[in-house]
């Protein structure tokens, strides 16, 4: 948590209280300190994310000064003034990793402005952490002098099988194990599969190395019914969003549903045309219906995931009871699940309305 | 006057009705009426399903009730079991913003425990009552306006309106407060409909 402590470290009193003066104004926590190690001392105790530091200290100064910072306290950000710029001094102390270089005679407002943005830096990546992996940490590698680089590395305690292959860690088989697992979970008599992706036209995608993995979700191959035929599309087809990418037929009606994004089909499930017994009964396993190459940078962008996932299911379901009490039946009812074969219930314009309603969202 | 009718269709447990009714009653602080008992229509019996389809009843209920007008509340009881023709059973089901509901007590007897069966019972009348006023199914698993596939899912859920649902539930009947029936009509009903 960013609590906006600053620590400005500058032998010159006058400058301090200045500094001080104008940063307090902006809202910020600040203390000084005339010396180095004075300096080193007070951050002993309390933690400061930035140090706004002279490079002419008494006790230490120019680029040995934030060395000895930056090792003791590599998390604190700083922004290094002076007085007396030259090119040497400025390419000496910027080779050391500091978030600014300011020259006084630029003025206070110059610095106030560095300080927001390091704040707003510093804010930015914390929210970035909170989405990250619990399971990687951030080092910084000095490979050369010149520029460190920061990297992602698993903790010590964990010991992946792989090297991550992607940065949305929520779909990496690793975390989703370390969590439980892609478990099932039951909605009023639908499954859903935790650690997958949805579209809100019923399918589930899973990224993989090369492609998006698709398939029928639960809550489409109930309501569609026993599948007694499919047409896939051929392998390096290209589909676009929105469009027909494949048919099911289901008990004498058939129904085509959309592409969820741009992309070729690298690989289908071809033996699926033969025996449709693993879509009928394994839709998120062995029913598997084809592997896309996306053809765009975001091809999961607007799928839903986790709990999203879980409540867009639960409203899904509230409105085909709905539309089943209201728009075909009557009313509104309690108990009981769905029966299976649903479609040789419904008449031409009850299964298009059905249709249109859950399987042709261009969303 | 609020008034809601209970009207047992086929159904011989009189005494189990009026108490719910009076809980009912003072739950919502309205006047709860019990009919006469009348019998099953017949043609609502699906062989093929070996189950009474509940819409035929309620519309068998409609016509019965006719005479009462649309701010006037009924709920069926029955004692076999219903189905809708898209769902397996159903333990009950309302006319959203309707006049009738259906409740039937054949899948309520899980276990022979006597007043589990009342608090089932009372649960899924407060439930379809709830849709009677207005009411969608709720999301939060304690609401008794939450969906139940079984019984042990209506155990699991509350004897009580969540705090939304129960606003939603107070504007709905402040409304037919307002529409409300005269006592001239009531006096009416209570002779043509139930004499």
């Amino acid at each position: 948590m960013i609590e906006k402590r600053i620590l400005v470290i500058n032998p010159d009193i006058n400058e301090q209280k200045e500094i001080c003066n104008s940063l307090k104004e902006e809202g910020y926590i600040v203390e000084t300190s005339h010396r180095l190690f004075e300096a080193l001392y007070i951050m002993r105790d309390r933690h400061f994310d930035c140090v706004i530091m002279d490079v002419n200290l008494p006790d230490m100064g120019g680029a040995q000064a934030i060395q000895v910072l930056r090792e003791l306290h590599p998390h604190t950000k700083i922004i290094a003034t002076t007085s007396n710029n030259s090119k040497m001094l400025e390419l000496t102390i910027r080779a050391q990793d500091v978030f600014y270089y300011h020259i006084k005679s630029f003025g206070m407002e110059e610095l106030k402005q560095a300080v927001n943005a390091l704040f707003a830096h510093l804010k930015k990546q914390e929210e970035k952490d909170r989405k990250r992996c619990p399971h990687l940490k951030t080092v910084t590698m000095t490979y050369c002098n010149v520029a460190p680089v920061k990297k992602m590395i698993p903790l010590e305690s964990v010991k992946t099988p792989s090297p991550c292959i992607t940065g949305k860690y929520e779909t990496c088989s690793f975390y989703i194990d370390s969590i439980g697992g892609l478990y099932l979970e039951e909605i009023r008599g639908f499954q859903i599969k935790r650690g997958l992706y949805y579209t809100p036209s019923h399918l589930w995608l899973r990224p993989e190395l090369n492609g998006i993995r698709i398939g029928l979700d639960d809550f489409a191959r109930k309501l569609l019914g026993s599948f007694t035929g499919i047409e896939l599309p051929l392998r390096g087809a290209l589909l676009k969003k929105g469009e027909e990418a494949f048919t099911l037929i289901c008990g004498g009606k058939s129904v085509s549903l959309l592409a969820p994004f741009d992309g070729r089909v690298i690989d289908i499930h071809e033996s699926l045309i033969n025996d449709l017994e693993p879509l009928n009964t394994d839709p998120y396993n062995e029913g598997w219906l084809m592997v896309i190459h996306s053809l765009t940078e975001q091809p999961i962008k607007g799928a839903l995931f986790g709990e999203e996932a879980r409540k867009w299911l639960e409203e899904d379901i509230e409105r085909l009871h709905r539309v089943l009490g209201t728009e075909v039946g009557i009313g509104l009812t309690d108990g009981g699940t769905l029966i299976h074969n649903l479609h040789s219930r419904l008449n031409e314009n009850q299964w298009n309305h059905i249709i249109n309603l859950f399987f042709k969202r261009r969303g | 006057m609020s008034v809601l009718y209970f009207q047992p269709i086929g159904f011989d447990d009189i005494p189990l009705i009026h108490r719910i009714a009076d809980r009912i009653g003072r739950y919502l602080r309205v006047d709860v009426r019990v009919g006469r008992k009348i019998e099953l229509p017949p043609y609502s019996f699906n062989s093929s399903r070996g189950q009474y389809k509940s819409l035929k009843i309620m519309d068998y209920l409609i016509r019965y009730t006719k005479a009462l007008p649309n701010n006037v509340k009924i709920i069926g009881i029955v004692d076999v079991d219903l189905y809708s023709p898209f769902l397996t059973f159903v333990f009950g089901e309302a006319q959203f913003k309707g006049k009738v509901a259906l409740v039937s007590t054949a899948r309520l007897n899980g276990i022979p425990d006597r007043s589990k069966i009342e608090n089932r019972l009372f649960k899924e009348i407060l439930h379809e009552i709830g849709h009677l006023f207005g009411l969608k199914h709720c999301h939060r698993s304690s609401c008794v306006m939450a969906f139940s596939r079984n019984p042990e899912e209506i155990d699991m859920k509350g004897k009580d309106f969540c705090g939304i649902c129960f606003r939603k539930f107070m504007e709905a009947i402040s409304e037919y407060e307002r529409e409300g029936i005269s006592e001239k009509m009531e006096d009416r009903l209570l002779q043509e409909v139930y004499p």
